[in-house]
């Protein structure tokens, strides 16, 4: 069977929330250009309206703690 | 408990595309969802075409393995979680279980060293990915373990062993 390519970009964010715990939140095809202030304002947006909840005990939003666009390149190879 | 939005639209291309908000706080109202997902939305290309709620009982699990997480609704789990910081030639194998061995697919030529793993759990597309992660500076490496299980079944115990390429 031939190998499978395939490419995408992702925008990869991780929420921190107060209790410490991170988790992450991935976009499929994020624009080419994204704005310090475009992640700002959606930090703001999400803080203002309690919006976001960590699942384990439903933790209060921290902030987002990073984000990182990933242009990836990937070739599956099924080994069986 | 929290809940998700799920994003349906086309790229750019008119690839169908889903993305689902995750860890969203489920006394959010509609109007606030719909404002959720659109703020996410307006950061990429693609076109939308319905915003829907999804409610979760239990919502998917994704972070760094070195918490040891569980990762649902397959309930995979990993014991082992190592740190690779050796060069071409160094092994490393990752064990656990909810998965078995003939369920994993690795990407070949993976080059690393000192690196962390991450995992997420793609609901829509049911398949588990670890990924390799430079610890310095999260620049994702050319390698990936994909594991692939049905949402549903009897799962067995399974590890992989991934050696470092050249």
């Amino acid at each position: 069977m031939p190998d499978i390519t395939t490419q995408d970009s992702t925008l990869v964010f991780e929420f921190m929330f107060v209790d410490g715990d991170t988790r992450t939140q991935k976009l499929k095809n994020p624009k080419a250009s994204i704005t310090e202030q475009e992640i700002a304002d959606l930090n703001t947006f999400i803080q203002a309206n309690n919006l976001v909840v960590g699942d384990k005990g439903g933790a209060t939003f921290g902030k987002i703690a990073r984000v990182v666009k990933r242009n990836e390149v990937t070739t599956k190879l099924d080994i069986n | 408990m929290s809940t998700s939005v799920s994003i349906k639209g086309k790229t750019a291309g008119g690839d169908g595309v889903t993305t689902t908000i995750n860890y969203v706080n489920p006394t959010a109202t509609d109007e606030q969802l719909q404002s959720l997902a659109t703020a996410f939305n307006n950061l990429t290309t693609n076109i939308t075409s319905d915003i829907t709620k999804i409610t979760k009982e239990s919502l998917t699990n994704s972070g760094k393995l070195d918490r040891n997480m569980t990762l649902t609704p397959s309930t995979i789990s990993f014991t082992a979680v190592p740190t690779i910081t050796g060069g071409a030639g160094t092994s490393v194998t990752i064990a656990g279980s909810g998965f078995s061995t003939s369920d994993i697919r690795v990407s070949r030529n993976l080059t690393l060293t000192t690196a962390y793993l991450y995992a997420d759990w793609y609901a829509e597309e049911d398949h588990c990915v670890i990924e390799f992660v430079r610890s310095e500076s999260d620049e994702k490496i050319t390698g990936e373990i994909v594991i692939e299980v049905p949402a549903t079944g009897n799962y067995k115990s399974g590890s992989v062993t991934l050696t470092v390429g050249e």
